[in-house]
C-alpha cells in the first residue's frame, strides 16, 4: 500500500510539469497588460514600459517560462504584481479558510446526503422517499448564490445568529458551509439511494435476512459498505471542486478564501497568483484522487494495490 | 421419528404483479419429522423455492405474499407470525442455505465476521466465544486452516469452500430445521458429492431436520427419507424414498424417473416429458399435468384430482387411482 502511494506521488511530478506549461501559456494569452494595470490608466507609455521591464514582461515568453519554472523548483511562487508580497505567503493565509469551509460543507453534505439516501432506500416508494427525493431535486436546482442570500436574510439579518459576511469567528463558517453543502448533499442523497437499492437486490442481503437481522441492521451492517464505492467517488470529486474555492459563495459572503483571491487576480492580471492557484488546484485534485483510490481499497477487499 | 417439527397445511402463496395474481404455491401441505430429510422435488416454476421462502417468511421485498394456510413450528404459526417473532427464528431455529454460494456471502466483510454476527445475535455470547464457535464450525465442515480462513474474504475462497462456509453459518446456532435450496446445483460434481456427504454427517450428529429443495433426483436418492413431488404449485405425489424410486405412482413422477439416463444402457435419444410447465395464462382447469400426461382421460380435462392415499397407502394426485392400476 505504501509503495503504491509513493509511486502515485512520484507520478504527479510530470503531470504537474505539464500543468505549468499549459497554465503559463493560457495566462499569458489573457488579453490585458498587467503593467498597464499596475501603472494605472493615466500612466504614459514610458512608465508602462519601465514597469514591464521591472517585472520581466519584456522578455520573450519562453525565457519568462524558464525563469518561472526555475523559481518554482526553488519553491518560489513569485511575488504578486498587485501587492508586491510573496504569493506563497498570501496563499497560506487564503488556503486555510477555504480548506475548512470545504471540510465543514462536505461534512454537512455527507451526513445529510447519506442519511436521506438511507431513509429513502429503506422506505422506498413511500411518502418519505418521495419527500427526500423531492428535497434532493430542489437542492440540486436551487442556485447557490440565491440560497446564500436567503440564509443570510433569515439567520443574519432577521435572527442575528451569524455574521452576514467576513470571517472573524467560527460563526462565519456556518452559513457558507450550509450553502455550499446543500447541493452536494442532494447529489450524495441520490447516489446513496440508487446504490443501496441496487445492493439490496444482492443474494448476500437475503443471507443477512435469513440470519435474522432486522431491516435497519441489514441496511447499516450489510448493505451500506457495499454501496459506498460510487458515493465515495462522487464525494471526492465534489471535495476537489470545493477545495478550489467557491468563487460565487466566497464573493456572496465576503469570504477571504482562494476563490475570491482568484477573482481579484484575474481582474488585475496578476500572473503569478493565477499560476500559483491553478497549480495548487491541480495538486489538490491529484491528491484527492489518490485518497479516493486508497478508500476504495478499504471499502472493497477485491481492490488491493499490492504493487 | 414421530415428533413433527414443522407442519405445513394448505399453504397458499401468491405473487401479485400488474394486477395479475400468480398462485405460485396453491394449497400445499407437508410435514417434517425431527431428524428427517424431506426432499421437495420439481422443475423450475413448480413452486418449491417459494414454498421454502414462505417457511422462512423471506418473501418480504418480493411481490409474494402468504395468503392462506398455516405453517406450524412448535407453538408458533409462521404464516401469521410478526417480523419480530420471525427474526428470533431465522438463522437460529430455522436456517437456510442457498443455491448461489458465489454471491451469497457479503464480499466486503471477512468470513469471521459473517460467521460470528449470527452467533452473537442469537446466542448472547461474547465476541471471543463467538469466534471460537465459528472456528469450531469451520473445522466441522471440513475447512482446512480454519483460523486463517476467519480472516479472509469470500473472494479468496472457491465455490465449494464458500458453500461449506454457508453451511457452517447455517449450522452455527444448532437449528432445528435446515432449509437447503438447491445447495449443490452451482457446484461441480465432485464437490457436490462432498457437500451432500457433509450435510448427511451434520444431520446425524445434530439431529437437525433438513428440507431439501432440489430438481436433482440424484441428490434426492443420496439424501432424503421422504419426497414430495411438486408440479405447477401443487403437490402431485408424496412417498418414502424407496417406494418412490421403485414404483412411482403419478405419471409426472414416472416421467421424471424415466428421463434419468441409466448407466450401461445404450439409448438413441434421452427420454423427456413432452410439453412444458403451464404458465398462469395456460393453467388447465382440470388436472394441471393433463396436457403432458400420456394417460390423460376426458375427466382429467374437467376436474383436478385431489391428493389422497390409495388402498396401498400411496399418496398421489391422479384420477387413475380410481380407475385402477395403470401399470
Amino acid at each position: 500500500m505504501l509503495k503504491f502511494i509513493l509511486k502515485r506521488i512520484l507520478q504527479m511530478i510530470p503531470i504537474l510539469f505539464v500543468v505549468t506549461i499549459v497554465v503559463f501559456l493560457f495566462v499569458h494569452m489573457i488579453p490585458g497588460n498587467p503593467a498597464r494595470i499596475v501603472a494605472g490608466a493615466d500612466a504614459d507609455q514610458a512608465t508602462v514600459e519601465m514597469i514591464e521591464k521591472k517585472l520581466g514582461l519584456d522578455k520573450p515568453i519562453v525565457e519568462q517560462y524558464f525563469v518561472y519554472i526555475g523559481n518554482l523548483a526553488k519553491g518560489d511562487l513569485g511575488t504578486s504584481l498587485k501587492t508586491n508580497e510573496p504569493v506563497l505567503q498570501e496563499m497560506k493565509s487564503r488556503f486555510m479558510p477555504t480548506f475548512w469551509l470545504t471540510v465543514w460543507s462536505m461534512l454537512f453534505a455527507v451526513i445529510v446526503g447519506v442519511g436521506i439516501g438511507i431513509l429513502s432506500a429503506m422506505k422506498r416508494n413511500s411518502f418519505w422517499d418521495y419527500l427526500g427525493m423531492f428535497g434532493a431535486v430542489v437542492g440540486i436546482s436551487i442556485p447557490s448564490f440565491w440560497l446564500g442570500l436567503l440564509l443570510m436574510q433569515w439567520f443574519s439579518v432577521k435572527l442575528g445568529w451569524f455574521p452576514t459576511t467576513g470571517l472573524d469567528s467560527w460563526q462565519g463558517y456556518v452559513l457558507p458551509s450550509i450553502t455550499l453543502g446543500v447541493g452536494v448533499a442532494a447529489i450524495i442523497a441520490r447516489f446513496t439511494r440508487s446504490a443501496l437499492i441496487d445492493v439490496l437486490k444482492e443474494d448476500y442481503i437475503r443471507t443477512g435476512r435469513a440470519k435474522g437481522f432486522s431491516e435497519s441492521k441489514i441496511m447499516i451492517r450489510q448493505a451500506l459498505k457495499n454501496a459506498m464505492v460510487p458515493v465515495v467517488t462522487m464525494t471526492g470529486l465534489q471535495f476537489g471542486f470545493l477545495l478550489g474555492g467557491s468563487v460565487v459563495i466566497e464573493t456572496v459572503f465576503g469570504f477571504p478564501g482562494l476563490g475570491s483571491w482568484l477573482i481579484d487576480a484575474v481582474a488585475t492580471r496578476d500572473y503569478p497568483v493565477i499560476q500559483a492557484e491553478i497549480l495548487l488546484f491541480s495538486l489538490e485534485f491529484l491528491l484527492i484522487n489518490l485518497l479516493v483510490d486508497v478508500i476504495y481499497g478499504f471499502l472493497n477487499p477485491q481492490i488491493r494495490y499490492d504493487d | 421419528m414421530a415428533e413433527k417439527v414443522l407442519d405445513v397445511v394448505d399453504l397458499e402463496t401468491h405473487f401479485i404483479s400488474d394486477g395479475k395474481v400468480v398462485k405460485a404455491v396453491d394449497g400445499v401441505s407437508f410435514h417434517l419429522y425431527k431428524g428427517e430429510t424431506l426432499g421437495i422435488v420439481g422443475e423450475s416454476g413448480s413452486g418449491k423455492s417459494v414454498t421454502s421462502l414462505s417457511v422462512m417468511q423471506l418473501l418480504r421485498n418480493t411481490p409474494g405474499k402468504i395468503v392462506g394456510g398455516t405453517i406450524q413450528f412448535g407453538t408458533l404459526d409462521i404464516a401469521h407470525a410478526s417480523d419480530k417473532q420471525m427474526r428470533k427464528i431465522r438463522g437460529n431455529q430455522i436456517s437456510m442455505i442457498f443455491q448461489e454460494p458465489m454471491t451469497s456471502l457479503n464480499p466486503v466483510y471477512k468470513i469471521g465476521r459473517q460467521l460470528t454476527e449470527g452467533i452473537i445475535l442469537h446466542k448472547n455470547v461474547s465476541k471471543k466465544e463467538a469466534t471460537q464457535r465459528a472456528q469450531q464450525m469451520l473445522e466441522k465442515v471440513g475447512i482446512p486452516r480454519a483460523k486463517q480462513i476467519l480472516n479472509e474474504y469470500p473472494h479468496q475462497l472457491s465455490g465449494g469452500m464458500r458453500q461449506r462456509v454457508m453451511i457452517a453459518m447455517a449450522m452455527a446456532c444448532d437449528p432445528e430445521i435446515l432449509i437447503a435450496d438447491e445447495p449443490t446445483t452451482a457446484l461441480d460434481v465432485t464437490i457436490q458429492a462432498q457437500i451432500l456427504e457433509l450435510m448427511n454427517e451434520l444431520r446425524e450428529t445434530s439431529q437437525t431436520s433438513i428440507l431439501m429443495i432440489t430438481h436433482d433426483l440424484g441428490v434426492v436418492a443420496e439424501m432424503c427419507d421422504r419426497v414430495v413431488v411438486m408440479y405447477a404449485g401443487q403437490i402431485v405425489e408424496e412417498a418414502p424414498i424407496e417406494a418412490l424410486f421403485a414404483q412411482p405412482k403419478h405419471p409426472y413422477t414416472q416421467g421424471l424417473l424415466a428421463s434419468i439416463p441409466k448407466l450401461g444402457e445404450e439409448v438413441e435419444e434421452l427420454t423427456s416429458i413432452s410439453g412444458t410447465v403451464p404458465t398462469p395464462e395456460t393453467m388447465p382447469s382440470g388436472c394441471r399435468f393433463e396436457p403432458r400426461c400420456p394417460y390423460a382421460m376426458a375427466r382429467c380435462k374437467e376436474q383436478n384430482p385431489v391428493l389422497k392415499a390409495d388402498e396401498d397407502g400411496r399418496v398421489y394426485r391422479c384420477w387413475l387411482q380410481e380407475e385402477g392400476s395403470h401399470e
